[in-house]
């Protein structure tokens, strides 16, 4: 119906809209038509203050358009928005189109590469440049008007076992890049470039860098960024989680908690000096990243107020701490886990040397696609739930000498899982409400509006609304499988969800 | 390590092809029907398979499939193709054995088994060729290899006491609550062994009835029964009733 209309409508608008310089003001304070970064803000809550689409009336929400990418890969990226125009992202490719519309303004397709193509989580946006990491670990920054190639450098070298699938976090001048790496002993990096001219201003590592004599790690390395952080302007700190120590099953050469994998490290974004870390897992042997998102809130914790960083980790246990010193104020388990033998003295579970990979087999919950993943979750604030898509899960876990000390170093199988929406209490850390969305792996991330919707999808390939306050069903429909957050913004005065569902993007508005 | 699909809980699924999974008491009856060499038999557990037809192919070939198979299938079943965070290693793979010139592996990587957490790839001759063409070089070059990186041998998994698994499959695991051993338990040693029959007897993963539920599962009863005993489990009890499974011969 009103594709066509809309089309016309939308043409005068962008003859008269000004174009919006991206800068470090607008970062801070994102205006509501447009999505500048990753998580929408730099809390990371991913929590809208848009009204217009509400519990009443979300079922009659219609499609406005959709796009499609036509390729082998689903879309696993938040979109990026900004005047009016969408940046979308899968391994290999970048697309403008037409948030109006869903219109393809431009595309850009880097050559075929041997790098992992397993997904990409999307691009980054500064001033009048959108930002691009390729599997194969460059770094290629674009005239946002027309795809021009401004520059490319190389962030990490792919013969090495390096790809990326990052979303860029741009902090003032710099674009924050992480990659991964799992099937090589390779060093966790991330590196600060900057924004205009593509040069390194500074690397952090994780575990210690190749060749060095640093032994702070007990021999692991790993540790990759390859998830985008949040950012906290007052504290000028920047929070990253850091994934998995290598060799990946093998922890016997590795001894030692393995700092700083399997982390949330505080970082400054000017210097990459390391604030503060605190490890979720110590000496994992299980393959949970700690790559979640460090989700923000300034909220009262036991009558203090105070300024809150929370992780619903894919060890199973939720975290929150004082992100201004990193010190512990609650872990608890928000899914099945049977790894550790308690919580120490730091407020870190301890893990069960029984439970570590054995040459007979171990049964370990939660399974190696974790209680959680990268998908983002959601905190709303007014409710004080962070809402996470969870899974209660098991696998077993081998190792034997002859799996060697190299990558993987092991085998692993995931038995069985039933995933969950839950509702976390960040106070208690106690389950408010759950809501099943199927067996196996739950894949969507979360996004709650302040006019109290939880919009998230399930493992049937539906997007759907839950009423904040209880889980109570309010909507679904069939758009194929979720595989991140949906994102809302207010085009032309007209509230907008953005949701991708398997290969296609859609863009559904009220009548 | 990024583990980003809907994933390897249907590993065992994937390697069985389809078959049905009756609700208790008869939880194995349909089993029974299979041929001693059930596909579902870890790959790990047996000889490597033979190419069915000796195959050779242009290096610039094997060279690109390489390059596409690094990207587009290395990340699940391993950059050589031995294996990787979700899929079997292909080197080991009876499809690929019985594969010729793409006759099996082409229509499958088109169409994928996206119950089982592959996607259907779109690729034109030339690239999916490519693809064989590695494929089955690998499958050579490993041939000359002894044991398996990632492999886990039935002998591995051998360390539980079998009279103490038949008390506990009698007792505290309920199993006899819907199993018997002379019944549609019996022979089932003969028909998994080694991880296939550790992973069936853990959670007996497969196709269950299609029709939508209220609670969003689609786990049978039976299904039902092993998930809640997978919480219940030491690995000690895992491997005492592996053991006395494995005597059911």
């Amino acid at each position: 119906m009103s594709h066509y209309i809309l089309a016309l409508l939308s043409t005068g608008f962008i003859g008269v809209a000004a174009a919006q310089s991206v800068d470090s003001e607008k970062l801070l304070n994102p205006p509501v038509d447009a999505w500048l970064t990753y998580h929408g803000a730099y809390n990371g809550q991913r929590h809208s203050g848009l009204m217009q689409i509400t519990p009443e009336n979300i079922q009659n929400l219609k499609q406005m358009w959709r796009f499609d990418t036509g390729g082998n890969q689903v879309i696993k990226a938040s979109p990026i928005l900004v005047d009016g125009v969408l940046y979308l992202t899968t391994p290999d490719n970048l697309w403008a189109i037409d948030a109006r519309t869903g219109k393809e303004r431009w595309h850009y397709q880097h050559p075929l590469n041997n790098a992992f193509h397993i997904g990409h989580r999307g691009a980054a946006v500064y001033k009048d440049t959108v930002y691009l990491t390729t599997p194969d670990c460059h770094l290629i920054a674009f005239n946002s008007k027309d795809g021009k190639i401004k520059w490319n450098v190389v962030i990490a070298d792919s013969s090495k076992g390096y790809w990326s699938s990052n979303a860029p976090l741009v902090v003032k001048n710099h674009v924050l890049v992480g990659v991964s790496g799992d099937f090589d002993n390779v060093p966790g990096q991330l590196k600060s470039i900057d924004a205009d001219t593509g040069k390194t201003q500074w690397i952090f590592y994780s575990t210690p860098p190749a060749g060095g004599t640093q032994t702070a790690s007990g021999g692991a390395t790993g540790g990759q960024m390859w998830t985008t952080g949040t950012y906290d302007p007052e504290l000028n700190l920047v929070f990253v989680g850091t994934g998995n120590p290598t060799p990946v099953l093998n922890g016997t050469i590795r001894p030692g908690d393995n700092p700083w994998t399997c982390s949330i490290v505080a970082l400054n974004p000017d210097t990459g000096k390391l604030e503060w870390g605190f490890q979720v897992s110590p000496h994992d042997t299980h393959d949970w990243d700690a790559n979640e998102v460090p989700v923000q809130a300034d909220a009262d914790f036991d009558g203090q107020p105070r300024k809150l960083v929370m992780q619903a980790s894919r060890n199973g246990y939720f975290f929150v701490l004082d992100r201004t010193n990193g010190k512990n104020l609650l872990t608890a388990p928000f899914a099945a886990v049977n790894w550790a033998k308690g919580i120490d003295s730091l407020g870190r579970p301890i893990p069960n040397p029984a439970k570590e990979p054995k040459k007979d087999g171990v049964l370990v919950a939660p399974n190696e696609a974790g209680a959680t993943n990268f998908r983002p979750p959601s905190f709303d604030p007014k409710t004080g739930f962070l809402i996470v898509s969870a899974v209660d899960g098991y696998g077993i876990y081998f190792f034997k000498t002859e799996h060697g000390a190299y990558g993987w170093a092991g085998a692993d199988y995931g038995v069985a899982g039933k995933s969950f929406l839950r509702a976390i209490d960040y106070r208690t850390g106690k389950i408010a409400w759950e809501h099943p969305i199927g067996d196996g792996s739950g894949t969507a991330g979360v996004l709650t509006t302040e006019t109290g919707l939880t919009i998230s999808g399930d493992n049937r390939e539906s997007v759907m609304a839950l009423r904040t306050s209880d889980g109570a069903t309010l909507w679904h429909e069939n758009i194929g499988r979720m595989q991140n957050a949906p994102v809302t913004v207010s085009l032309d005065g007209k509230q907008v969800l953005i949701v991708a569902g398997g290969p296609s993007l859609y863009a559904l508005t009220l009548p | 390590m990024q583990a980003k699909r809907t994933r390897s809980i249907l590993w065992a699924a994937l390697l069985a092809g389809t078959f049905l999974v009756a609700q208790c008491p008869k939880a194995d009856a349909q089993q029974k029907a299979n041929s001693p060499r059930d596909p579902n038999q870890s790959p790990a557990a047996l000889p490597r398979p033979k190419s069915k037809a000796s195959q050779t192919y242009p290096a610039a070939q094997i060279k690109a499939g390489e390059l596409r198979f690094g990207a587009q299938c290395g990340f699940c079943h391993g950059r050589d193709a031995a294996g990787g965070e979700s899929a079997p290693d292909l080197t080991r793979s009876e499809l690929v054995a019985e594969d010729v010139r793409g006759d099996r592996l082409g229509p499958l990587i088109r169409t994928g088994r996206v119950d089982a957490g592959m996607p259907a790839f779109k690729l034109d001759d030339s690239e999916l060729n490519s693809i064989v063409a590695f494929v089955h070089n690998q499958m050579d070059k490993f041939a000359t290899l002894s044991g398996g990186r990632r492999s886990v041998e039935p002998a591995d998994l051998a360390t539980g006491n079998a009279a103490d698994g038949r008390a506990y499959f009698n007792g505290a695991g309920g199993c006899s609550g819907c199993h018997s051993a002379t019944g549609d338990l019996a022979g089932i040693a003969n028909r998994y062994r080694g991880l296939a029959l550790l992973q069936r007897m853990l959670y007996p993963s497969g196709q269950s009835d299609a029709s939508p539920r209220e609670d969003m599962s689609r786990l049978t009863s039976g299904q039902m029964a092993h998930f809640v005993q997978l919480g219940a489990y030491t690995d000690a009890a895992m491997h005492n009733v592996y053991a006395y499974l494995d005597t059911l011969r």
